[in-house]
């Protein structure tokens, strides 16, 4: 039964094309001189439609860089804070000190 | 013009956005059969459908920029868009609709065989039915049918959903079916 409905919408006429609708068009065009626009809100709107970020391949490429310098300073940072060598302890503070 | 010929709608944009008249000229060409169509289709007046597609082609050429490229945007969908909503607007504001202008191409391919009149009979009945269906279902339909959108497509145009569009379709074949079956034609 769809089948049939959709033969019969298919058969539906086509409307009649006016032949000078195209040229009228045109012609009309003529004496009208295009707008350009220069507002706050289109200027917005344009840079951010022509902002293109950068493929995601070098993002992630420029993040791994970003990632492996700043690892290493890290490490550095977590090595200096596990050096023993440099942690002071007041020996002569005793119990009583704080009492 | 001919030089234009292979560039892509997209590709005319943006050369009417520098100005180019000519590119222009091939858009309108290109084009305007198809967007009548659509706008007769949903009004059913001709002088009305007339002033909405010269309206559409003349507001596009005064304000090019208002066409956005990128993000895979087609100007096809763009342009059914605009011609629909200035269809719907002049509807509200004329309060003018009849679906009867729909009807008189029909009487025009009556070649006095019997088949035929049965044909433009059925054809008749059809429109009728088209016509009285609530706005977006008739949108979705004409989209979808004769437009030859995909679903997709069509539910951009109407910027709702896939399924929102498919419900519409099913309810408005449902609804025509049923006349159909009415009538005695399904």
């Amino acid at each position: 039964m769809i089948d049939l409905l959709d033969k019969i919408l298919r058969k539906r006429a086509e409307p009649q094309f006016p032949v000078n609708l195209v040229a009228n068009i045109i012609n009309a065009s003529k004496n009208i001189s295009q707008q350009k626009s220069c507002s706050y809100n289109g200027w917005i709107i344009s840079f951010f439609d022509n902002l293109f970020l950068p493929q995601p391949a070098f993002v992630l490429a420029f993040l791994l860089l970003l990632g492996t310098f700043f690892g290493f300073e890290l490490e550095n940072a977590y090595m200096f804070e596990h050096d023993l060598s440099i942690l002071y302890i007041e020996d002569s503070l005793e119990l009583r000190d704080w009492l | 013009m001919a030089m234009y010929e292979k560039e892509t709608d997209e590709g005319l944009m943006e050369r009417i956005k520098s100005g180019d008249h000519q590119a222009f000229s091939l858009l309108v060409r290109r084009h305007t059969q198809r967007f009548y169509a659509c706008a007769f289709r949903l009004c059913a007046c001709r002088n009305m459908s007339e002033d909405i597609v010269q309206d559409a082609f003349l507001k596009l050429w005064e304000n090019p920029d208002r066409w956005k490229s990128g993000k895979g945007a087609q100007f096809t969908t763009w342009f059914y868009r605009v011609v629909i909503n200035l269809t719907i607007d002049t509807l509200r504001k004329t309060k003018k609709y009849s679906g009867i202008e729909a009807l008189d191409y029909i009487k025009d391919n009556v070649s006095g065989q019997e088949e035929q009149l049965v044909i433009n009979e059925q054809q008749r009945i059809l429109e009728s039915m088209i016509q009285k269906l609530p706005e977006r279902q008739r949108i979705a339909l004409n989209l979808c049918f004769y437009e030859g959108l995909s679903n997709k497509e069509a539910a951009g145009v109407l910027k709702i959903g896939v399924k929102g569009l498919e419900s519409l379709l099913m309810r408005a074949k449902k609804s025509l079916r049923d006349d159909l079956q009415r009538q005695g034609i399904l």
